[in-house]
């Protein structure tokens, strides 16, 4: 898509660099409160982590820290239709983790007791409880802890669900349009110059969502953090007669597994591959490939049946303490982050929204998600 | 020169070019493994033909001239792995096979592709009924498989082959209703004026159209398949004028055989990585390569019909053209052994390829069929999605291809695109007014087919499994 | 193969029923069928409709079946004797 100029510069209220599902809400609640803005992708937009993740909508995976955020999130998805204009096929369904052994039972035990401080409403379960609720399973599980506030989300259809929002809400949206440089321009706020386009863009303040990106753009505005860019192996079979209806994870959480309504099922987790972000090749590898799809036939050998349709890797952002940055990123409150959400896909929208009502004045509570923290100089000044 | 390197060579495809090639280049002394998926070499010009057949068809050259080439093959040093597909490979080509002896590798060798052509589709009203199939498919129906698609045919479509498929049910006692050809009478006459640069294909070709004007057998230029209704007894088919598309003929015939011309296979090529471009000629994407088919990846060499549609005979030369390009880059002849090999090969090549390229829009012309597409037609057959749900997506900001997929699962299903990327295109730069180059491609996926998901996993223990360490708490 | 050209007979069982087909050893099972009038192979696993072999090249994957359980591309896989043929619902 490609932006007309005039006479004299536009300049936006915001300008979001990063069209992903958290960029994206951002943008739109702050159009919506009545904002100009204009949103901007290196490629087209949703296509990064945001398209091709595994939609799951998880508490037993989410970081024990971010579970109220994931169940706010997970109710957005649920009610999209409410905020986003459409529904997006998000399906509430059980949540159940297994532990094959017994230090996968005491992991078990563990994960779950912090998460159900957090409030997730998770609690352990005999083995034969869990094979009652979801007969597919391994019959040789040990343990099992459910949660009643999982489910998924069938992730094609969100990118078409937001570029139909974004376009009611008037957003400019500028695809394949990589960002070269960002600079303060005195009483016009950020000048902004794309990879592709002759002039360059304003706006009186910017918001970073580049997910795996977000490195170098940090240290723009003087943060020098260490993004580590996990390359995450998702595997897709072709339809199978149902096997499963619940999200199936294990102890350590490295599997997430889950059939869709046409059928086919999901195999994830975060098993890697290999790649980096500046060639933009990524590779399967195959002893990975064998392991992540081993454990899901373990869970529920009935995928002994499945046809593999598909391999692709997905690209997720994890600061040193693999906590969120969302907040500020200059003492003049014109330059903000939001990204690096463990289980992103699930507090997404949440966590979008957040940052559109700390732009728009409010003040949630974004402390531990505070990007200042990993730069003692600057602790003090982001946070005036 | 330095130092002649011997190591393996991995020739994928054992049709003409690539059984061609790794015959020359085994004869330059280096050990080649030839890969083909059916149960015997020949590709799908020479598929070889089934006991059946043999009874049911009369002899031809496909089976003298695909007899031929495997009895080559038998008697060469080449190691041939037949019902064998590649499913994956990496940058540094390592290739990942699916064999009757399940999965394996073959780790980084140089490659030679030569897994030739994919039949191109445009859609309609109702081809997904299995009275329906492509116009390779039913020629491999009736060559390799001796049966007719039906009693009656309808033969739709572009190219050549729309001829060869017709005059092959005349052949085996079948009925040819119509023959419905979406390009020019006038194309046609164009070509033969060229008769004298490729005389044997272009006689051949000539006797066939002799014949199927003899049987009295009605063709329609300018026109297209617009649907297919099952009946009792077979099918209904509409006919419409590519240039006046309220004018139809209706013709009943218990299958149907469509399609509208190739394109290369270039999948493998994709995922190598290896530049590619978009041939306006041809309307399909292909590797850029040298006329020895080097691509951008230095091991990487690209042959026959998967370097650019040109038929056989031109797949023959340049199989052996890059057979003696490899063993030149090897260091095993010397540059002056290179020109003197290739020279006679090279001048026939230049020849046949002049003519071939004249053909490809012929091949092409049903180009805009694709964009005019009803919005209740499905485009994409495995997952069913519509040209109306294409256009809705297209209006919500799908402007490439790859968004396209993403929003709507066009291209996502078991075949990967191969059978609605080009209707999609067509679909996209007529509904956007931009390029194919700007419409892109889909982007290609391991594995190239769907895989049973126990030739990956095999026989395990839980305590096989090299769990990562836990994800954060 | 000593047994080509020897006339067989395998089963091929669809929701429509089991029907006995004759082939010749070797050859492909999509011809096979069809010259038993079987051009059905499976369903969509989308909207249920029907699906038979398309393309003849190991491309669409519309022809794929279940022999003797596993599948295999009846375009391509070769007819055996007492062998049992069943659709393949797929997408």
């Amino acid at each position: 898509m490609t932006v007309a100029f005039h006479e004299s510069p536009v300049i936006y209220d915001a300008i979001i660099i990063g069209a992903g599902v958290m960029g994206a809400t951002t943008a739109l609640f702050l159009a919506r409160a009545g904002l100009k803005v204009a949103l901007v992708d290196r490629q087209d937009m949703f296509r990064a982590a945001s398209g091709v993740n595994a939609g799951t909508l998880t508490l037993h995976m989410t970081r024990a820290q971010l579970i109220p955020h994931a169940i706010r999130g997970r109710e957005m998805w649920l009610n999209s239709a409410e905020w986003l204009g459409e529904d997006v096929g998000a399906l509430a369904t059980p949540g159940l983790s297994m532990a094959f052994t017994e230090a996968e039972e005491d992991l078990l035990r563990q994960r779950a007791s912090v998460r159900q401080n957090m409030g997730a409403p998770i609690e352990i379960i005999s083995a034969e409880k869990a094979v009652s609720i979801e007969p597919g399973v391994n019959p040789r599980l040990r343990a099992a802890a459910y949660c009643a506030l999982d489910g998924h989300i069938p992730t094609y259809r969100v990118g078409g669900a937001y570029a139909r929002a974004l376009k009611e809400a008037g957003i400019t949206l500028i695809e394949n349009a990589p960002v070269e440089s960002i600079s303060s321009v005195r009483g016009q706020g950020h000048e902004i110059r794309l990879t592709g386009h002759a002039r360059a863009i304003h706006g009186r303040r910017v918001v970073l969502s580049t997910g795996a990106w977000l490195e170098k753009m940090l240290g723009w505005f003087g943060h020098d953090i260490s993004i580590r860019c996990l390359i995450n192996q998702l595997v897709v079979t072709e339809t199978l007669p149902p096997v499963m209806g619940s999200v199936l994870s294990i102890a350590n959480g490295l599997l997430s597994l889950k059939q869709f309504a046409n059928g086919s099922v999901l195999i994830g987790g975060g098993w890697q591959g290999e790649g980096n972000i500046r060639d933009g090749g990524t590779r399967v590898i195959p002893e990975n490939l064998q392991g992540n799809v081993r454990l899901a036939q373990h869970v529920v050998p009935r995928l002994n049946e499945a046809q593999i349709l598909r391999v692709w890797l997905g690209l997720e952002s994890e600061t040193p303490d693999a906590m969120p940055l969302i907040g500020a990123l200059t003492p003049d409150d014109d330059a903000f982050v939001v990204g690096c959400v463990h289980s992103g896909f699930t507090s997404g929208p949440y966590m979008g929204r957040l940052l559109a009502e700390r732009i728009l004045g409010a003040d949630p509570d974004l402390s531990a998600f505070n990007p200042s923290r990993f730069s003692p100089s600057s602790a003090t000044r982001a946070q005036l | 020169m330095s130092k002649p390197d011997r190591s393996p060579v991995t020739v994928i495809g054992g049709g003409v070019a690539g059984s061609t090639a790794a015959i020359a280049l085994s004869r330059h002394g280096l050990p080649v493994t030839l890969i083909d998926e059916q149960p015997s070499a020949g590709g799908q010009i020479f598929r070889a033909p089934s006991s059946y057949a043999r009874q049911t068809v009369p002899p031809n050259h496909e089976f003298s001239g695909g007899d031929a080439l495997r009895q080559k093959l038998a008697t060469s040093n080449v190691r041939v792995r037949l019902s064998t597909r590649v499913w994956g490979l990496s940058p540094s080509l390592t290739l990942d096979l699916l064999g009757p002896d399940g999965m394996d590798q073959i780790p980084p060798s140089t490659v030679v592709v030569a897994n030739g052509a994919t039949e191109r589709f445009f859609p309609f009203q109702g081809w997904t009924t299995p009275r329906i199939t492509g116009l390779a498919g039913a020629s491999i129906l009736m060559r390799n498989g001796g049966t007719l698609p039906g009693q009656s045919v309808v033969v739709a479509g572009s190219g050549p082959l729309l001829f060869s498929v017709a005059h092959q049910v005349l052949e085996m006692g079948g009925k040819v209703t119509a023959i419905i050809d979406s390009g020019n009478r006038a194309d046609w006459t164009r070509l033969g004026a060229m008769l004298t640069l490729d005389s044997s294909r272009l006689t051949q070709a000539a006797a066939w159209m002799l014949r199927l004007r003899k049987a009295g057998i009605p063709v329609h230029h300018r026109s297209f398949l617009s649907a297919a209704e099952e009946t009792e007894t077979g099918l209904l088919l509409t006919v419409s004028d590519m240039d006046h598309p309220e004018r139809h003929h209706f013709y009943t015939a218990e299958a149907a055989a469509c399609g509208y011309g190739l394109k290369p296979s270039t999948l493998i090529t994709r995922t190598a990585g290896v530049q590619h471009r978009y041939d306006s000629l041809g309307g399909y994407l292909e590797p850029v390569t040298d006329v020895a088919g080097r691509t951008s990846h230095p091991d990487l060499y690209v042959t026959g019909d998967a370097a650019g549609i040109r038929g056989m005979a031109v797949a023959r030369l340049r199989g052996l053209v890059t057979a003696h390009a490899v063993a030149h880059d090897r260091g095993l002849i010397p540059a002056k052994a290179y020109a003197s090999l290739t020279r006679t090969p090279l001048r026939h090549l230049r020849r046949l390829d002049a003519v071939s390229r004249r053909m490809l829009p012929l091949m092409n012309a049903g180009r805009t069929i694709g964009a005019r597409l009803p919005d209740d037609t499905i485009v994409c057959r495995c997952e069913r999605v519509k040209a109306g749900t294409l256009r809705t997506a297209i209006q919500s900001g799908a402007e490439d291809l790859n968004q396209l997929k993403a929003w709507t699962r066009c291209g996502m299903g078991p075949c990967q695109g191969r059978m609605c990327e080009d209707s999609a295109r067509a679909l996209l730069t007529t509904a956007c007014n931009s390029t194919p180059e700007e419409a892109g491609s889909f982007t290609a996926r391991i594995p190239f087919f769907p895989l049973p998901l126990t030739s990956v996993t095999g026989d395990f223990s839980y305590s096989d499994i090299p769990l990562p360490k836990a994800a954060p708490l | 193969m000593s047994n080509e050209n020897s006339p067989i007979t395998f089963v091929f069982q669809s929701r429509s029923g089991t029907r006995t087909v004759n082939g010749i050893e070797g050859e492909p099972v999509t011809a096979a069928l069809r010259r038993s009038g079987i051009l059905e192979l499976g369903q969509s696993g989308i909207d249920g409709t029907p699906r038979g072999a398309f393309c003849f090249m190991g491309s669409c994957q519309e022809c794929r079946v279940l022999i003797n359980g596993a599948i295999d591309y009846a375009c391509k896989a070769s007819v055996l004797p007492n062998m049992t043929v069943t659709p393949y619902v797929q997408a």
